[in-house]
């Protein structure tokens, strides 16, 4: 177990490194909210197991705006997430970071090489979120 | 386990996850744009209840969301607070346990016509 040295200010203050990093906070902050969620899922849908009744006053419980925000909140997160995960994936097993090369100036790094695959998957995350508020705004 | 072995598993539930989280949230979420008849009526929940491929999905769901959840949260909590090993795999362990038997019991009660 190696010491965080940076502690909690290391994941908001990126430095030298680039928007990755941040993304690495945004990773873990959604992370932590989903799965509290969850949890909080597993509790809320178990009350499908008091009939109907039980059921309805669950949904009605949650059927207030504060919960509907921090619903919207969990599918942002959720999609943000996942793919912001994929990218995490592919850059582990080493796809879009290029191969191993002599370094010649300009140098080029790692970073730099799975970028435009960062923004790719971001403005996917982004179609995917603006999808949910259509279909949110649809009703 | 091994370390490597357990951060192996909780990649693999991340792959799990966006297939089948995708599915769910895609339905559950995008009711409107896909037609989806009030995914939160109570007969609807009943009926996909008692649906074997909701079943099976709502399991792996729920063994891969967990486990790949609280790993998630043991790393990060390991990572400010790394004197306390023992009581965070623990803390993980019960809560992830608790979770994942009444998360179970519920699918499998709904399915077998709860």
């Amino acid at each position: 177990m190696y010491d965080n040295r940076l502690g909690i200010k290391g994941n908001f203050y990126a430095g030298k490194f680039g928007i990755e990093r941040y993304l690495y906070t945004l990773h873990r902050i959604s992370g932590i909210g989903l799965i509290i969620y969850l949890l909080l899922h597993i509790v809320v849908t178990s009350f499908r197991l008091g009939g109907p009744d039980a059921w309805a006053k669950a949904m009605g419980t949650v059927n207030n705006p504060i919960f509907k925000f921090g619903e919207f909140l969990v599918v942002i997160a959720g999609v943000f997430h996942g793919l912001n995960g994929l990218r995490l994936i592919l850059t582990e097993f080493g796809y879009f970071i290029g191969k191993p090369e002599r370094q010649e100036y300009p140098y080029k790094y790692s970073t730099l090489k799975q970028r435009p695959l960062m923004y790719f998957l971001m403005i996917l995350a982004l179609v995917g979120i603006v999808i949910s508020i259509y279909d949110i705004y649809l009703a | 386990m091994s370390e490597s072995k357990l951060w192996f598993l909780f990649i693999v539930a991340a792959l799990i996850l966006l297939v089948f989280l995708g599915i769910h949230l895609g339905y559950m979420h995008l009711d409107n744009i896909l037609g989806v008849n009030d995914p939160l009526d109570y007969n609807n929940v009943k009926t996909r209840g008692q649906d074997t491929f909701w079943l099976v999905s709502y399991l792996i769901l729920l063994v891969a969301a967990l486990y790949h959840g609280m790993y998630g949260l043991r790393t990060i909590l390991l990572e400010y607070f790394p004197q306390n090993l023992k009581f965070i795999n623990g803390l993980i362990g019960i809560i992830g346990f608790l979770a994942l038997i009444l998360g179970s019991y519920v699918v499998i009660y709904s399915y077998i016509g709860g």
